[in-house]
């Protein structure tokens, strides 16, 4: 008697077990795909500090049309205006 | 939002509200994960083809971008359906995997056609030449996909559950299945949203390092699609 119920809580156990890996292997797909993710917004953050400090770094652009006192009119744009991708 | 309130409460169902399977017992309860995930990878490349149409239609980058992603996705949900089918099948018929069995044969067919898309991809350098190739192969193996589960459930018996026998759940089993289906689906579309919020966000940064004269040190040759500075907008 023991023994059949030893056998059945095994069997029970067992099949605990095959559910558990199952909803984990949806666990640990949303896990990756999140890791994934994190690694792209960390790269693309990266980036963005970088496009940022280099644009500090640029000198100040004279707004187009802006004219300085006692200077004729030049055609002025503002840097990279009408630059086509290398 | 949505998607986490839909998947928590088809957890909740799955183990505090659905009854044990008369046949299987506990082990049944893989079936609400498996097979929302079978139905929603497939209806991804399904997805992923109707996007290819519209590419096709009016070469307009971003829907190949649409249907790369869905893809991809979707790609990603049809590994867990292979390793939860294959657990699946090794507590209730003692085997990881059966040869003899068509639905399962037939979908590890689909996967591995699916397989190929980004190194086709990859191997061809030219975007517009890559996107317009990517687009026919999406279309192709899309009507694939649901002939070939046309042509698996119309051929002799198989030991496989088959959709139909979903039909004649009990309401509690119902019910799970469809709450687990459906947070499946809002997890699959909040992904996409995701990555697609991701790579226009990356075009957008490279199309700023080239305004600014900044070089390029992640350019490189890729399977993604290349979003041209005039195709990129919203998702």
């Amino acid at each position: 008697m023991a023994a059949e119920l030893g056998g059945a809580l095994a069997a029970v156990s067992l099949h605990d077990d095959y559910v558990t890996a199952a909803y984990l292997v949806l666990f640990a797909l949303l896990l990756i795909y999140l890791a994934v993710m994190a690694t792209k917004l960390a790269r693309l953050e990266r980036e963005l500090a970088e496009l940022n400090e280099l644009a500090d770094n640029r000198p100040p652009v004279a707004p187009a049309g802006a004219e300085r006192q006692g200077e004729p009119a030049r055609d002025s744009e503002p840097v990279g205006a009408g630059e086509s991708a290398p | 939002m949505l998607t986490v309130l839909v998947l928590s409460a088809a957890l909740a169902l799955v183990f505090f509200y659905a009854p044990d399977d008369a046949d299987q017992g506990f082990v049944q309860r893989i079936f609400y994960i498996h097979v929302p995930l079978a139905i929603v990878a497939l209806g991804g490349f399904v997805v992923g083809a109707a996007m290819a149409v519209a590419h096709l239609r009016t070469r307009d980058p971003r829907w190949d971008m649409r249907s790369y992603v869905a893809i991809h996705l979707a790609l990603v949900l049809a590994v867990g359906v292979l390793i939860t089918g294959a657990i699946w099948a090794r507590a209730a018929w003692g085997v990881w995997w059966d040869w003899n069995d068509s639905t399962l044969v037939s979908f590890l067919i689909i996967f591995l056609l699916y397989a190929t898309y980004q190194p086709l991809r990859f191997a061809i350098e030219d975007p517009e030449r890559q996107a317009r190739y990517a687009s026919v192969f999406a279309v192709v193996a899309g009507v694939f996909v649901p002939l070939n589960f046309m042509a698996v459930r119309l051929a002799q018996a198989y030991v496989h559950p088959s959709l139909g026998s979903a039909k004649n759940l009990p309401g509690s089993m119902r019910l799970t299945f469809l709450v687990s289906l459906a947070g499946i689906a809002l997890l699959y579309a909040t992904l996409w949203k995701y990555e697609m919020t991701s790579k226009y966000a990356s075009a957008q940064l490279r199309a700023l390092r080239r305004k600014l004269g900044a070089p390029d040190a992640t350019a490189r040759r890729s399977a993604a699609p290349a979003l041209p500075p005039a195709a990129q907008g919203t998702v």
